[in-house]
């Protein structure tokens, strides 16, 4: 099943609708045009004056009635549009501003930390390393916020090949905390066209997921080469109790008291950016199945 | 030991960042506002430049471009906490050595100043000058010039590369090496992209005709600079 993609689906609905309404719109403005030019040879008999100034009466009040409704809807609707965008550079700006105090709380986090460790105090190491853990939490969820609202603005990505092996590990190591996490691929060196750090948060997303829904610590990465797409499989060993095509919707979470429900929303988003796709199949142990373009060393 | 210049509005992160790296024993200024940072940056001839973007009285990018105007000889690391790919791009393109985004890790950013005194007490070694034919490399202010008298400013990962090959010329140096040496263990770019790299270099090396500098492709593995007295 391919997630779909319910802002798009509703922008398309409402152009279709539009051009629906401005064709009636203009069928009826040509039925009384031709109404009032050719009736007045048609009608011969004495009542020609009085139905002709009838019919340019009714039409015209009719068609100036349809053209102002026409024009109030479009100006509820640019309204509409503008507090959408408003509302998206308001998140983008707020994350923006929290972001350098969390760096600051972070720096002093880690030095801490660091002066800790010559202390040898188990509790204020722990203590300490739990900051810094939740202080990446937090980092992660406005990093969603803001690429949410950067793509939703129309932002673009900045595409380069990278290597795929390695960029999995290092983000493992980062943040597979706790995590069993096995890769299983033939080659190594396989490289893909990615924007590093939505690709980051693609696969923080994941992690993280199995993290906060499951109970196992079990994941699977499958990695497979097919002509110029590299197709990445990501399984864990979760139960999944919610309604699958609603994966993938914004704001949707079956387990209403965890997640932000944007996590998937936005990977499918970021995929669809880097010419890419997101697949969801299983039915309650979900596989997530990551399609990228090959990179330009595997095409050479 | 690096000559650190610190450019940050935000108090606490500045002045813990200060303490920090002065504890690791490198010499350290730290500059609130574009004006101080420029002050300093005459006055102390830093090394190396921590630059934050957004800056009360300019744009941090505006300023490290100011300061390569003026000279050439020191390293641009980007602090900021705007991550859109345009801005990164933006701040790449002056020769910045990275751009880290806030909240970074410290071991992140202690990691690459590492890297940073390696390459550049490496450098160290290397006379100021280097001539080859009518080929000329100064490594310190990441210049070269080519055949025909025209000065090219390297990046600084340009500059980091051919240095490798030249400190080995006449020996085989794989991708992997290269990689591992210049983005480090945390970057993960295509072989793809080393090549790109080499390819502005050894367009300026055939700058010469009579090929005293050669950078030889070596199939499959790797490159090999090769100097023709």
């Amino acid at each position: 099943m391919k997630v779909k993609n319910p802002l798009t689906n509703s922008s398309r609905l409402l152009f279709s609708l539009s051009l629906l309404w401005a064709l009636v719109l203009l069928l009826i403005g040509i039925w009384w045009g031709y109404l009032i030019t050719n009736f007045e040879d048609i009608l011969a008999h004495t009542d020609r004056f009085r139905i002709t100034k009838m019919i340019m009466w009714e039409g015209g009040s009719f068609l100036v009635l349809l053209l102002l409704l026409s024009i109030s809807l479009l100006i509820l609707y640019l309204k509409d549009q503008r507090k959408t965008k408003s509302m998206h550079a308001f998140f983008a700006s707020l994350t923006h501003e929290l972001k350098t105090p969390l760096a600051s709380i972070r720096l002093q986090g880690e030095v801490i930390n660091e002066i800790l460790t010559s202390k040898n105090d188990p509790t204020l190491n722990k203590l300490s390393s739990r900051l810094i853990e939740d202080t990446g939490k937090l980092e992660t969820q406005m990093d969603k916020i803001l690429q949410l609202s950067r793509i939703e603005r129309g932002g673009s990505l900045n595409l380069t090949s990278l290597k795929l092996i390695p960029f999995i590990k290092n983000i493992i190591k980062k943040l597979g905390n706790g995590l069993n996490v096995e890769i299983d691929c033939t080659n190594q060196d396989v490289t893909i066209i990615a924007d590093e750090f939505a690709l980051e948060l693609i696969l923080k997303n994941l992690l993280e997921n199995t993290r906060i829904h499951t109970q196992s610590s079990n994941v699977k990465i499958n990695i497979l080469e097919s002509g110029a797409s590299i197709f990445l499989t990501y399984q864990d060993e979760g139960n999944f109790l919610g309604d699958k095509n609603k994966l993938g919707t914004l704001f949707y979470k079956f387990n209403s008291s965890k997640g932000s429900g944007i996590g998937l929303y936005l990977t499918n988003k970021l995929l669809e950016k880097m010419q890419g796709e997101l697949r969801v199949s299983g039915d309650r142990n979900l596989i997530f199945k990551l399609k990228f373009q090959a990179g330009e060393d595997q095409r050479a | 030991m690096l000559n650190i210049l610190i450019v940050e509005d935000e108090e606490n992160l500045g002045s813990t960042l200060e303490d920090y790296l002065k504890s690791l024993g490198h010499q350290c200024v730290w500059a609130k506002t574009g004006a101080e940072a420029s002050a300093m940056f005459h006055d102390k001839n830093p090394n190396l430049i921590l630059m934050d973007i957004g800056l009360p009285d300019t744009n941090g990018i505006k300023l490290a471009k100011e300061f390569r105007n003026i000279r050439k000889d020191f390293v641009l690391l980007f602090l900021s906490a705007l991550n859109d790919p345009e801005t990164k791009v933006e701040a790449l393109e002056i020769g910045a050595e990275d751009y880290i985004t806030k909240p970074f890790a410290l071991k992140e950013l202690i990691l690459r100043l590492d890297r940073i005194l390696k390459t550049q007490t490496s450098m160290e070694t290397l006379p100021e000058e280097i001539v080859h034919g009518k080929l000329k490399i100064w490594f310190r202010r990441y210049e070269v010039m080519d055949a025909d008298g025209t000065l090219v400013s390297l990046s600084q990962k340009e500059c980091a590369i051919l240095e490798l090959l030249y400190k080995k010329h006449n020996e085989a140096i794989t991708r992997e090496e290269i990689i591992e040496k210049i983005w480090g263990e945390d970057k993960f770019p295509s072989n793809r992209t080393v090549d790109n790299y080499i390819v502005k270099l050894r367009k300026w090396c055939e700058s010469d005709s009579s090929h005293v500098l050669e950078i030889q492709s070596i199939r499959s593995i790797g490159y090999k600079l090769i100097i023709n007295h």
